[in-house]
């Protein structure tokens, strides 16, 4: 039957049901954004090949090279902005103090110029350049590969290559917890304030409000930690049938495979050029 | 043989002095609905443990006496397996929710995954669950921003969706209103007329009274009492223990008291309002 | 077994959401430390050293995206995983003064090692405060590896002795019946 024909045959009184929405599991769900929708594994595998690139080439120029070529990349898929907010943030912030601590504290013999007692040298500069630019453009692959992936996409690619069901359970699972732990951790804090612990203050006051936030926290994280492991057993967790998915990646097309390939030894003859 | 068999069954939980079960005989037949009841701490949740099987294999404790699931002892039966036949849901919605899935479809096919069904049966599965506890509405959300009663619908949903042949409920209306309530009770009776064997246990007593085949009593660890729901809340010495009784029956016991007696404890409200007509009646002299 | 297995499964998520949000706390509060290996130290002495080495590889990995250096300093969260399950089967955990003791041994690992690193990867100055103070020691005529390895020993312990005794309070307060389910929890009950 259509899914047409279903909305008509609903009844009164019925709420509505989104079966196209249900029915579109039965095939991988496709972004329509060409990059967006490489499997997973693929788009880790060019992340990691640009950090090495970059890793390799010494050199400042390429890392801000790279750096540009992210923020395309996040525009190609569609992530422009929600890379640049946070990429941009983290960069200027690392960036700056890997900067100022090489450049003010490297001895070399090319002094630029001296205030207090820092001794601001042009080895120091040059370092300064280098280490934070390469840090800057290693710490974007990985943001960049957050936005344009789905962890759930990631397990399921990592299922498929034999990963055990237990561990993309325990890794999707900590992001899930780290965001429920977070919002308790907000109540507890508030809660203890109310019962007049003191967060602001001298420091040893600050020390004393620890305990209070994380002890409750932990100890309640624990205790439901039971029902948790009882609730995902009664969810045949420990199944030993073999798993089958809701949710699909498609099959790697040929083109894609060929991109990966040629991706990978464009690196590889790279590296042998570099240390020849 | 179908069905659950306790026979002299007591037990303690691990590093306790006291009996949290004790001197359990009881069968539970397969394919009918049995209400368990009884003050707090009575006994009820350590029951649904053992028929769970979860004690000993998850609580481990000292458990003595036979406990025989379909005819193999609960220590023989793998712990895997026992937890594919056998369906549980309890009270607390926060932990049932499994934190893995971004939206309450795929929650809900998450158990449906792990045994291995095929994804056009998943599919079907769970249109008919969502349709049945009518969360058609909630199917794109994320089942961490869920209310406790919305994810209270989805976990129970996520369960029967598996399609276990016994399903042990504990309190499974504790964040529902009435509304809610009596949509569960309606979807626990429609399962066990397909044949399942229900276990349930509930605060609720208007609805065990309406619903369920037969009522256990627990207090103490033991089972203080047991039969038809019309037996057991007909039972004047509940009323000592404190066992929280249907309304209409305490109205039952009171007109027994006031020495104007029903012709039999009234358990429904259908059966109240007949009797209270047919009383009205005489009072009036008429007929 | 099984099921003691099965509980440490569900208790990794958590030793990792711990440690982030130990450190969260700790900026909310204003203190300077980190208080991010809480959960790997609870979770290494109550399930044991790998679960705990787990905890502080991913919490690692996980923090490495939004600062990449950190990616260096992985062995140290894996050391302190295996230590904590070690020193909790030696019974440390259960005396405060012994905790205190060993929170040195950690600081010594974190701090020793941790310069090590910082010295052969990055040239001794580490990101953040540890490689401003290092500065400030060369400018004093400190080498750079000595300024590296009193800068971070010295971080080190003022963060791991906190650490190691907030870890010693909530063992202690764990409730019985939780204990009985993990692989090392026997350890922490007082018979």
């Amino acid at each position: 039957m259509s899914v047409s024909r279903l909305h008509l045959i609903q009844m009164e009184g019925e709420l509505y049901m989104d079966y196209e929405y249900v029915f579109s599991f039965n095939k991988p769900q496709l972004t329509g954004n060409w990059f967006l929708d490489l499997n997973p594994l693929t788009k880790l595998n060019l992340v990691i090949a640009i950090a090495i690139f970059s890793i390799i080439s010494k050199s400042w120029q390429v890392s801000v090279c790279i750096i540009i070529l992210y923020f395309l990349i996040a525009a190609i898929a569609g992530k422009f902005y929600s890379f640049a907010k946070i990429y941009i943030k983290l960069g200027l912030l690392i960036g700056s103090l890997l900067f100022i601590m090489r450049a003010m504290f490297i001895p070399g013999k090319n002094t630029l110029f001296s205030f207090l007692v820092f001794n601001i040298t042009q080895e120091g500069v040059n370092q300064g350049v280098w280490f934070s630019t390469l840090v800057v453009s290693l710490c974007g692959s990985l943001v960049l590969y957050s936005k344009v992936t789905r962890a759930k996409d990631l397990m399921f690619a990592l299922e498929k290559l034999g990963a055990p069901h237990s561990a993309t359970y325990i890794i999707l699972s900590s992001l899930q917890s780290i965001i429920d732990l977070g919002e308790r951790a907000k109540l507890i804090m508030d809660s203890q304030k109310a019962r007049g612990i003191e967060t602001e203050g001298t420091i040893f006051q600050r020390v004393k409000a620890f305990m209070p936030i994380m002890g409750p926290l932990l100890l309640g994280a624990i205790s439901s930690t039971e029902e948790k492991a009882i609730a995902m057993d009664a969810r045949a967790f420990s199944s030993p049938t073999k798993n089958t998915h809701m949710s699909e990646l498609r099959q790697f097309p040929l083109w894609e495979k060929m991109m990966v390939l040629l991706i990978n030894i464009s690196l590889i003859l790279f590296i042998i050029w570099r240390l020849i | 043989m179908n069905g659950i068999e306790l026979k002299n069954v007591s037990y303690k939980y691990p590093l306790t002095d006291f009996f949290a079960l004790k001197d359990i005989n009881f069968t539970f037949e397969k394919g009918k609905f049995y209400g368990i009841i009884g003050p707090n701490s009575g006994g009820k949740t350590s029951l649904c443990n053992l028929v769970r099987g979860l004690i000993p294999h998850f609580y481990q404790g000292d458990l003595s006496g036979d406990v025989l699931i379909e005819g193999k002892d609960v220590r023989n039966w793998d712990s895997n397996l026992l937890s594919t036949k056998i369906g549980y849901i309890f009270q607390n919605p926060f932990t049932q929710i499994s934190g893995v899935k971004d939206t309450v479809l795929e929650e809900i096919a998450l158990g449906l995954e792990n045994l291995g069904i095929e994804k056009n049966e998943m599919i079907e599965r769970i249109i008919e669950v969502v349709k049945l506890l009518k969360i058609e509405d909630l199917i794109k959300k994320n089942p961490n921003n869920l209310s406790g009663g919305q994810r209270q619908r989805v976990a129970f949903a996520s369960i029967i969706a598996m399609n276990n042949d016994i399903l042990v409920i504990d309190e499974p209306t504790s964040q529902l209103d009435p509304e809610s309530t009596s949509d569960v009770f309606e979807i626990i009776d429609m399962l066990k007329e397909q044949g399942k064997t229900i276990l349930l246990v509930e605060h609720k007593v208007d609805l065990i009274g309406e619903y369920s085949d037969e009522v256990l009593v627990m207090n103490n660890g033991q089972i203080v009492d047991n039969g038809t729901p019309m037996e057991v809340f007909s039972n004047k010495a509940l009323l000592e223990l404190d066992v929280a009784m249907p309304q209409v029956a305490l109205l039952s016991h009171d007109m027994n008291r006031l020495d104007q007696p029903f012709e039999y404890i009234t358990i429904t409200k259908s059966q109240a309002k007949e009797q209270i007509v047919k009383r009205m009646g005489c009072v009036n002299g008429s007929n | 077994m099984k099921n003691n297995f099965k509980l440490t499964m569900f208790l990794i998520p958590i030793g990792i959401a711990v440690n982030f949000i130990g450190g969260q706390i700790v900026l909310l509060l204003k203190l300077p430390i980190y208080l991010d290996s809480i959960g790997t130290i609870v979770v290494g002495a109550l399930c044991g050293g790998i679960p705990g080495a787990l905890v502080g590889v991913i919490t690692n990995v996980t923090i490495s995206v939004t600062n990449p250096t950190t990616l260096a300093y992985i062995w140290l969260n894996i050391l302190f995983g295996l230590l904590a399950g070690f020193l909790a089967r030696r019974g440390v955990f259960k005396s405060l003064w012994k905790t205190i003791v060993a929170s040195i041994g950690f600081a010594a690992i974190g701090g020793g090692l941790g310069a090590t690193i910082t010295v052969l990867m990055f040239g001794g100055l580490g990101a953040g405060t540890t490689g401003m103070i290092t500065g400030m020691l060369m400018k004093v005529g400190f080498s750079v590896q000595a300024g590296a390895y009193i800068s971070e020993i010295c971080a080190d312990l003022l963060d791991k002795i906190p650490t190691l005794i907030i870890v010693f309070f909530i063992l202690k307060s764990i409730p019985k019946r939780n204990l009985v389910k993990l692989p090392q929890g026997e350890l922490f009950i007082d018979k």
